[in-house]
């Protein structure tokens, strides 16, 4: 992490020598990464990008206040010059699009999760992400349960079914000391390790949750 | 052996029940997924936006609005004029030009549902027109068949 850190700074000291260089590895940060993962939030680099970015415009800003300085104006600037502000410009779109995949990228992940998971963020995800990314979780989780209720939405909980049904009742085993349910058929005490037969919109949010443990037929 | 009838017919209103179910969420589903994947398309086209419900206009919107805030704490640092999150830079009259849309050139599977004889689906090549029969099955541009598709002539597969 320190040498990462080290090499960092070197290259920023090296200037802009490599236009895009950095917005490509914030790019394969998020792309290499694996599908169902979402990797801790590389603030380091993206600021990097940021800070690589206003670099350019200061330096549009600066052939700009030379080109004035000759009494010209933009539109009678030598091709040149016209051409050095243009490739600065575009140097800062690319780095504006790079961190866009970037956080477009991280921003669907955190978006399944609301499905996968529900609204409670395990802390072992919750630690990877950037304080707007957990902000952007808690308003989308919300969002969310405000569609899915009764007052002012559908009133169909959406998370349930991912996969069409297949049997109306489900045999589950107790992953979880979970204590007492109530269900259609009366009160069902889920104890570790016992088999029980449910309905499967009661066995379903605890299988999500990993609670229950789904019995295949056989 | 009535109450053994009974068992079996609630068993069978409970499956169909639960089929049902299943179908709504994932109509509901699918339709957020596809507002979320375009939310500020969907809020800028007129001809979109009247396809949706009341509660996913106000979803649209909601969206569009959490997404631009997270953005914007990274966006928020960049040089003055390019901070937008629907244009590349700041210009007086400039069109949104950073607004995802659909994608009306990809192919997709159809079939065709009716009769339509020698049909014209290219305005850029008149000359070549298919010869539609119920039941054929088409590769092809979904921009060439949208229109066919409201009309519900072809089904997508």
């Amino acid at each position: 992490r320190e040498s990462g850190a080290a090499r960092g700074r070197a290259r920023a000291s090296f200037g802009m020598s490599n236009f895009g260089s950095k917005g490509a590895m914030l790019v394969t940060d998020i792309a290499q990464s694996a599908k169902g993962t979402i990797p801790p939030y590389n603030d380091e680099l993206a600021r990097a990008v940021v800070d690589e970015a206003q670099e350019h415009h200061r330096s549009i800003l600066r052939l700009i206040g030379d080109i004035q300085k000759t009494g010209a104006s933009l539109d009678e600037a030598k091709p040149d010059d016209a051409a050095s502000i243009l490739v600065h410009h575009q140097a800062v779109l690319r780095n504006k699009r790079a961190l866009l995949v970037y956080l477009n990228e991280r921003m669907r992940r955190v978006r399944a999760l609301r499905w996968e998971v529900g609204t409670g963020l395990p802390e072992v995800v919750a630690e990877n992400l950037s304080h707007s990314e957990r902000s952007f979780f808690t308003q989308y989780a919300a969002l969310v349960n405000k569609y899915q209720g009764r007052r002012g939405g559908v009133g169909l909980n959406l998370t349930l079914d991912p996969a069409p049904p297949r049997d109306h009742k489900v045999q589950v085993r107790v992953l979880e000391e979970y204590g007492e349910v109530v269900t259609r058929d009366g009160a069902v005490d889920l104890r570790k390790n016992t088999v029980h037969l449910l309905w499967r919109d009661d066995a379903q949010p605890l299988i999500a949750e990993g609670v229950l443990e789904k019995l295949d037929d056989n | 052996a009535s109450s053994a009838t009974d068992d079996l017919t609630a068993h069978v209103y409970h499956a169909e029940l639960n089929r049902i179910r299943f179908l709504m969420r994932a109509y509901y589903r699918a339709r957020l997924r596809k507002i979320e994947t375009h939310a500020v398309h969907c809020l800028k086209e007129p001809d979109v936006l009247e396809r949706l419900s009341d509660l996913e206009q106000r979803y649209a919107s909601d969206y569009a609005n959490i997404v631009e805030e997270h953005f914007s704490s990274v966006l928020g640092q960049m040089p003055e004029g390019y901070e937008s999150m629907v244009q590349q830079i700041i210009e007086e009259d400039g069109a949104f030009d950073m607004v995802p849309e659909p994608d009306a050139d990809a192919h997709v599977f159809c079939r065709v549902r009716e009769d339509r004889g020698d049909v014209m689906l290219d305005p850029d090549d008149p000359e070549n027109t298919m010869d539609l029969e119920r039941d054929d099955i088409l590769m092809i541009r979904y921009r060439l068949i949208k229109k066919l598709l409201e009309d519900e002539a072809v089904d997508l597969m």
